[in-house]
């Protein structure tokens, strides 16, 4: 009976779950607070407060998932997990069909330590001060998987149905990593989740506390293993049964033709174990990898002191240090961006940036009435913005500035072509515009005597907003440019005087 | 027992959706944007500027004339200093040379500032720290040969080049404040 | 519910076929009385646990502060009571630059009008460049040592010795030999790094807040000891230009409004004391210079607290007029001073 509750708990989780994805968009998402899940994740919690060293307050509601753990176990993984519906749901699809050969492929093996090594990893790198779980947990990574990759793909078969066609770059990397964890259920049946998850692991290592655990009557039992022919964790109920993977689906309770299984309070200490064979040098020697990496990968990128000017960041982003102790990735921002001018980073943001959110004005521009991505972003890595701070009120208050636009005079109509346009001018969102023209007389190659508006920037207007470059008809290399310099989150990066800070 | 915990587990997930959909559904609180105030117009304000130099001026008369000077001749008159005005959104400036009672030369530059915040704004950006305020005039200043004061969205400079013409300067400035409205 | 063959998976066996549970022996009961005890201890441990990370996640949460503007500091003014009678400006001629620093000093009544017994002092000369005394691009080896023997002499507490220089700090205070003959002359230099500045009120016209050298947060009096140079931008740098080099930050963008940027600099310092080095002079390809061809010999000091008087005479040397160089014009408006040198109390002394 509680293994159709346990169902009915997956299917409307991750109904609401991808519910609540599509509907994030601009125009639909209202208030809906489509991060709950995020702020549930006791590893986004851990992790960012390690290395922030303070704990964004909605992720407070991660001990909702963490108390019941210590008491329960490790429900989530197969009542909550939307990434492990999937695979629950994909490796039921990939089961055998005989039940002593099911039993083999959900039986514990040595590999299902190595979650607890990626773990250790994460926490590693999180207390150096990195926060890399966007590309292994389960939900960031779902999250991105959809947005990023499933929803794009869908929208554009529907002709721009519900969001207008996107596009995201390199996204056929993230498909690949998405569908690849999805596909390794045909090596066997939750490969993911009992191997790689470092969720999973995090929620085993509280599971050593769980007050109730599977129990297997050994009087009654036979030794058929029907008990084991389903189990999602490999826990072994056949056998000892290991509290710290099993996922309380309850399939064993169904699958015993005795009735020995049961989940009990406090069950005797011998029927179940919480060891994890892992000798201490291991874990330990994988957390200081992991903290030891840090270093290494800063002073190699390259990103100090000469940051990339593709590297504009959504406004209301932190500073780059204190972001990148946030950030995700797992692309809500990128789903709300009401142009889709928001993408994935590749280089622009070096090797702990990967895939974290950057504007590319060429795709879509910042809304300057917008302040959707600030609203979605589970950690605090984009603050939330109001929309007076963000538009400012000149000269008294200035902008917030995602960087500045610069004119290509080569590519741009007017300077390079001697031809009349000004669109960007046009465009200009801010009041006065940061984009003003001049008149000048020039001679035509014809020997004619022609008046071109030659257009000029105002840095200290500029926000970077990027609607110039996207609605430049320069195609390609657009006549106007922007680049994260003069940003307002670093100090360092202000280029003009006005305001009166050195 | 089992049936009130599978009812109170079944409780759950409606119960939390529907709370869910509940807090979203409102419309996220926008604070709308204040719309910019429109600006006095030009021949209206200039009018305005003009009428404050004449009359009685606590006993000073003016040496020649009013001068109005817009963004392009600011910098001809103040030269550098004339950006952080600008930036204040400035409308005009209007200067003129006057002598005190007993003759003594001052120099007198009335800035229409446009809004009051912007006078606000400039009048704290220029005061230098051994100016002291003055009693029984408030937000002004004075310093030595110079006396500064803000009413509205008037921002007054007043500049004397001896002690005659120091201490005229209070007067001057009582008599223009009187006159903005 | 009932099928054919052995049971499988989800079959239920009739209960009948069940064992039942057999009865407890008194070593079981004795292992019952165990198992209770380690039973509290797990439910001990687990609630520990739980109450732990409860109080954990609310000790660490974010309380939302918006970030506290803490009051910056703001500089002092350092500006000597002058005595009455006492002269303004001092200039002096002579082949021996530190005689020449001697003869202005006790022209203006002696450092001790400067400096008190104890106070802590910081000497400002330039060493922007990575350039020998020859090329003339810093101030003058000889003329600094000189200073701060003046300055160790009256009785100072502390004497800093400290320029943010614009090429890297190690080879500008080594080639320009001021960092030797200032540690010779007993003064704690301080070759900066990221560490060395704090934020400050610049409350200037035009400079709300910057990066700031700490010397010149802590002192109690500033002595500026200025090169005689042709610059690009602003046509001159001397006494006034020479604040430019207690800035950290990006300090490149004063160059976007260079003479009220200057005055504001000037204005916040408020200096007790400028020695100005005209022993070398640099006439061309300024400030950096580089070309001895540039350099021309006028074994001049002028020492005084009226920065603008002195690089009105500055200006003369460079053969501007000073009326043309625009931070000269700003002083005088911002009533830092006169550029009339020769209306003030001046004694000219021959070599």
């Amino acid at each position: 009976m509680f293994r159709w509750l346990r169902r009915a708990y997956q299917v409307v989780f991750i109904g609401f779950f991808v519910f609540l994805v599509v509907l994030t968009t601009a125009g639909f998402i209202r208030s809906y607070n489509v991060q709950w899940l995020l702020e549930f994740d006791p590893l986004v919690a851990v992790t960012t407060a390690l290395a922030s060293h303070s704990l964004h307050r909605a992720l407070l509601w991660s001990l909702v998932i963490i108390v019941p753990t210590l008491v329960f176990g490790r429900f989530f993984c197969s009542w909550i997990c939307p990434m492990g519906v999937l695979h629950h749901a994909l490796g039921f699809l990939a089961r055998k069909r005989r039940p002593p050969d099911r039993v083999k492929q959900n039986s514990p093996r040595r590999s299902h330590k190595i979650k607890y090594l990626v773990l250790a990893v994460i926490l590693g790198l999180a207390a150096a001060g990195s926060v890399q779980i966007g590309l292994l947990d389960p939900i960031a990574s779902t999250w991105r998987g959809l947005a990023t990759s499933v929803m794009p793909a869908l929208g554009n078969l529907a002709f721009g149905m519900y969001q207008g066609e996107r596009h995201f770059q390199w996204g056929t990397l993230i498909t690949l990593v998405f569908f690849g964890a999805l596909a390794l259920n045909f090596v066997y049946p939750r490969f993911y989740c009992r191997v790689l998850c470092p969720l999973g692991a995090l929620l085993g290592l509280l599971s050593k506390f769980s007050l109730f655990r599977i129990r297997k009557n050994q009087e009654v039992c036979k030794s058929c293993k029907f008990c084991g022919a389903d189990c999602q964790g490999a826990a072994d109920p056949q056998g000892t049964v290991r509290a710290t993977e099993c996922m309380v689906c309850l399939n064993c309770i169904e699958g015993c033709p005795r009735g020995g299984i049961s989940y009990r309070f406090l069950p005797p200490m011998r029927s179940s174990t919480t060891k994890i064979d892992l000798a201490r040098r291991k874990w330990l020697g994988a957390g200081v990898a992991g903290a030891v990496a840090v270093p290494f990968m800063r002073a190699s990128d390259g990103v100090e002191p000469r940051p990339n000017p593709s590297r504009i960041r959504p406004p209301g982003s932190l500073e780059e240090d204190a972001f990148l102790e946030k950030c995700l990735k797992c692309g809500a921002c990128m789903k709300v961006c009401p142009t889709g001018g928001l993408q994935p980073a590749l280089h622009e943001a070096g090797i702990e940036g990967f895939w974290s959110p950057i504007l590319i004005p060429r795709i879509g521009y910042c809304e300057s009435n917008c302040t959707l991505c600030g609203q979605v972003c589970p950690t605090g890595a984009i603050e939330k913005l109001t929309l007076a701070k963000k538009v400012g009120e000149m000269p008294a208050r200035p902008p917030v500035r995602i960087g500045s636009a610069f004119f290509d005079k080569g590519r741009c109509l007017p300077w390079g072509y001697q031809t009349e346009c000004i669109v960007c001018e046009e465009v200009c969102p801010t009041s006065p515009k940061a984009i003003y023209f001049k008149l000048e007389t020039i001679t035509a190659r014809d020997g004619s005597q022609k008046t071109l508006k030659l257009p000029f920037i105002d840095l200290d207007y500029c926000t970077g907003c990027g609607t110039c470059e996207t609605r430049c008809p320069v195609v390609d290399r657009a006549g106007v440019r922007v680049s994260a310099a003069n940003e307002s989150r670093t100090p360092r990066s202000s280029i003009s005087l006005t305001g009166g800070k050195i | 027992m089992r049936i009130f915990i599978f009812v109170v587990l079944a409780f759950i997930p409606p119960a939390f959706i529907g709370w869910m959909i509940q807090q979203g559904h409102r419309a996220p609180a926008q604070v709308a944007v204040a719309a910019g105030k429109p600006r006095a117009s030009g021949a209206e304000a200039d009018k305005t500027l003009l009428e404050l130099f004449q009359g009685e001026l606590g006993g000073a008369k003016i040496k020649d004339k009013v001068g109005l000077y817009d963004e392009k001749g600011l910098f001809d008159y103040i030269d550098g200093a004339a950006p952080i005005f600008i930036q204040r959104h400035y409308r005009k400036l209007a200067a003129a040379e006057m002598a005190s009672a007993d003759g003594a030369d001052m120099v007198c530059d009335v800035y229409d500032m446009a809004e009051p915040a912007n006078a606000e704004s400039i009048f704290n950006a220029e005061k230098s720290a051994t100016a002291k305020p003055v009693t029984d005039f408030p937000d002004a200043i004075s310093g030595p040969m110079s006396f500064v004061f803000r009413s509205g969205r008037y921002y007054v400079k007043l500049t004397a080049f001896d002690a005659k013409a120091e201490a005229a300067l209070p007067g001057l400035a009582k008599a223009l404040k009187g006159k903005m409205k | 519910m009932s099928s054919n063959g052995p049971p499988g998976p989800y079959d239920q066996v009739p209960a009948a076929q069940i064992p039942k549970a057999t009865q407890t022996t008194s070593a079981q009961s004795a292992d019952t009385a165990g198992m209770d005890r380690r039973a509290a201890l797990r439910v001990g441990a687990t609630a520990a646990m739980a109450l732990g990370s409860v109080g954990l996640a609310l000790a660490l949460r974010d309380r939302g502060s918006e970030k506290k503007t803490r009051a910056l500091p703001t500089i002092k003014d350092h500006r000597a009571e002058k005595p009455a009678g006492a002269t303004d400006m001092a200039i002096a001629r002579g082949p021996d630059p530190a005689a020449n620093v001697r003869k202005v000093i006790e022209a203006l009544g002696g450092m001790g009008r400067f400096v008190r017994r104890g106070e802590r002092v910081v000497i400002k000369p330039n060493i922007g460049w990575n350039r020998t005394p020859e090329q003339a691009a810093n101030t003058n080896p000889d003329v600094v040592g000189e200073v701060v023997r003046l300055v160790v002499a009256a009785g100072a507490g502390k004497v800093w010795l400290t320029d943010a220089s614009v090429n890297t700090a190690e080879q500008c205070f080594a080639r320009s030999g001021i960092e030797k003959a200032a540690k010779a002359a007993g003064a704690t230099v301080i070759r900066p790094d990221a560490s060395a500045f704090r934020e400050v009120n610049v409350s200037g016209k035009l400079l709300r807040t910057g990066d700031v050298l700490f010397p010149f947060v802590e002192a109690d009096r500033v002595i500026n000891i200025p090169i005689v140079k042709q610059h690009g931008l602003s046509l001159a740098s001397m006494s006034l230009k020479n604040w430019y080099g207690v800035l950290g930050g990006q300090r490149v963008k004063l160059h976007q409004n260079i003479h009220l940027s200057i005055i504001d600099l000037a204005a916040m310092v408020k200096p007790t004391l400028t020695i100005m080095d005209a022993t070398r002079i640099l006439l061309a390809n300024g400030p950096t210079g580089g070309s001895l061809a540039d350099v021309k010999q006028m074994d001049t000091i002028a020492a005084g607290s009226d920065e603008v008087a002195l690089d009105a005479f500055g200006a003369t040397l460079l053969g501007l007029n000073p009326n043309d160089v625009g931070f000269i014009v700003e002083g005088m408006k911002a009533g830092l001073g006169t550029p009339q040198w020769q209306s003030l109390k001046t004694v000219e002394l021959g070599g």
